[in-house]
């Protein structure tokens, strides 16, 4: 390993020259600046592990210096020397972000082990960054690659039973017909189950609160629908949206709020009668922007709306049993929205129809 | 016999590919096939082809990309750069030009004309085949 770098920022040569003896006796670079903004230029242009900085100094005080070296990289490690040893003090400068204290005087014997445990520090924190970001990196290719594998036999095989089913292989009997739409059915629960799972292996990986960003909803919602218009043509389902243009920005995360609108109007286009109607409606109420999705299709108990956010509930219903679906859809909804700082809310009406609202926070105006 | 055109299909797994011609033959299109992206811009310059349909893993996580990359941009291959490009994967994917798997690989700057999802359904292959076909070049 590189010899450990030590930045020394003292308006004192002589405390600057004798901590560079002292240091370099052990092994570690020492460069030495005279003042804050020295210093400070210093690191901007060369890596440096720890910074050993004077609390009291006329241009800039040490307090400040630790400030702004927090703000250029948080994971230096600052050390601050203080001339008067006050509890105070000390507790001021560990709140401006720096590792340790020195009190003056010391002899070098107690410089060095302060230092030692400064550079031990960054040492450790430096490692576990580099497992964390290792462990996210094949966490990532992990999804991707069971994506991948799992799905792709999977797909090959619906394939051939849809050109089966298209009478590209010749003419089914009714018989076979029937047998082959079965398995189409038990295979496309199975595909559907792996995207849920995918999707909930990926929110517990946190990733959606590094991703938030102003979007404008009607993107979502019309990134929502790209997937659906087919399914919903099938059903003879027809969609209405109404956006208002003044509507404020969002904070979401595109992909992941793309995903809740699609699971909320893709249950709206399964769970709705032929020929029904899905109205997508989105309105500011007080802090939150809401997106209603309204369907006039089977509805749901009473009963059974508490319990609807859970993973792998499915409702009892005769209606909704005859429907594919893994009962992870709306639990994947509600734990993105909670993840946004959002919340779900339900009315539904049985036989009439329910409505899912989404609310989410507008995006904070940007100076 | 005159056919509806000429398609080529950019995929290295035998059964898709196999499923996939049977729906486009018996619709009418004549249909090729190269098993990677290699031999893909190799058959693409060969036979001009009036639609390419694209994977996006094979050999490599992001073959489809490069692929996608480098008949629109090199200049060797700007007898081929406008034809209309279908994308299809199995890994569930925008039907935008950003693609969401992770940080690492941002592909914006390249997008297909269109995006399927596998498996692909009959109909609908049909449908957009036929209208990316449809539009003048």
């Amino acid at each position: 390993m590189d010899a450990p770098k030590v930045l020394v920022i003292d308006d004192e040569e002589i405390a600057r020259i004798s901590c560079q003896r002292v240091l370099n006796r052990e092994g570690i670079q020492v460069t030495m600046a005279s003042g804050g903004r020295e210093g400070l230029d210093i690191l901007m242009r060369q890596p440096h592990d720890l910074v050993l900085v004077d609390l009291k100094m006329p241009e800039m005080d040490g307090v400040e210096v630790a400030r702004r070296v927090r703000a250029f990289d948080p994971n230096l490690v600052t050390i601050l020397i203080t001339g008067y040893a006050t509890v105070e003090s000390a507790v001021a400068v560990m709140k401006e972000g720096a590792y340790d204290y020195l009190p003056k005087p010391f002899t070098p014997d107690e410089l060095i082990i302060v230092v030692r445990r400064g550079l031990e520090k960054r040492r450790l924190d430096r490692e576990s960054r580099a497992l964390r970001e290792e462990k996210a990196a094949m966490e990532r290719n992990f999804v991707t690659m069971v994506t991948h594998q799992l799905r792709s036999p999977l797909g090959a095989i619906f394939q051939y039973i849809e050109v089966l089913l298209s009478d590209i292989g010749g003419t089914l009997s009714e018989m076979q017909r029937e047998m082959l739409e079965r398995a189409r059915e038990r295979l496309n629960g199975l595909l559907q189950l792996i995207n849920d799972w995918l999707d909930m292996s990926r929110l517990q990986a946190g990733e959606i609160t590094h991703r938030l960003q102003p979007v404008a909803l009607a993107s979502c919602v019309d990134a929502a629908l790209a997937g659906l218009e087919w399914s919903a043509r099938e059903k003879g389902i027809e969609i209405s949206t109404e956006v208002p243009d003044d509507l404020p920005l969002v904070e979401v995360d595109p992909d992941s709020f793309r995903e809740v609108l699609s699971n909320l109007i893709s249950n709206a286009i399964k769970y709705n009668r032929p020929n029904g109607c899905v109205r997508i409606r989105a309105f500011q109420q007080e802090d939150w922007v809401v997106v209603d999705v309204e369907d006039d299709g089977l509805g749901i108990e009473e009963k059974e709306i508490p319990f609807l956010f859970e993973q792998f509930f499915r409702s009892k219903s005769k209606e909704v049993r005859g429907q594919q679906g893994t009962g992870l859809g709306l639990a994947i909804v509600e734990k993105i929205v909670r993840a946004h700082g959002g919340k779900m809310q339900v009315r539904s009406q049985l036989g009439k129809g329910s409505t899912f609202s989404v609310f989410v926070n507008r995006a904070h105006p940007r100076s | 016999m005159a056919t509806k055109g000429k398609i080529l299909i950019v995929d290295d797994d035998p059964d898709f590919v196999k499923t996939t011609k049977m729906i486009l033959l018996t619709d009418g299109y004549e249909v090729f096939w190269a098993g990677d992206g290699k031999e893909g811009l190799v058959k693409a310059k060969e036979l001009q082809p009036d639609l390419i349909m694209l994977d996006i893993m094979m050999e490599t996580l992001f073959e489809g990309f490069s692929f996608l990359g480098t008949i629109r941009d090199a200049e060797e291959y700007e007898s081929v750069s406008t034809t209309p490009i279908l994308m299809v994967s199995s890994v569930k994917a925008d039907t935008g030009s950003r693609f969401s798997f992770g940080d690492e690989q941002d592909t914006s700057d390249v997008a297909p004309d269109e995006y399927l999802d596998k498996p692909l359904k009959p109909k609908e292959l049909l449908e957009k085949v036929a209208k990316m076909i449809q539009k003048p070049k």
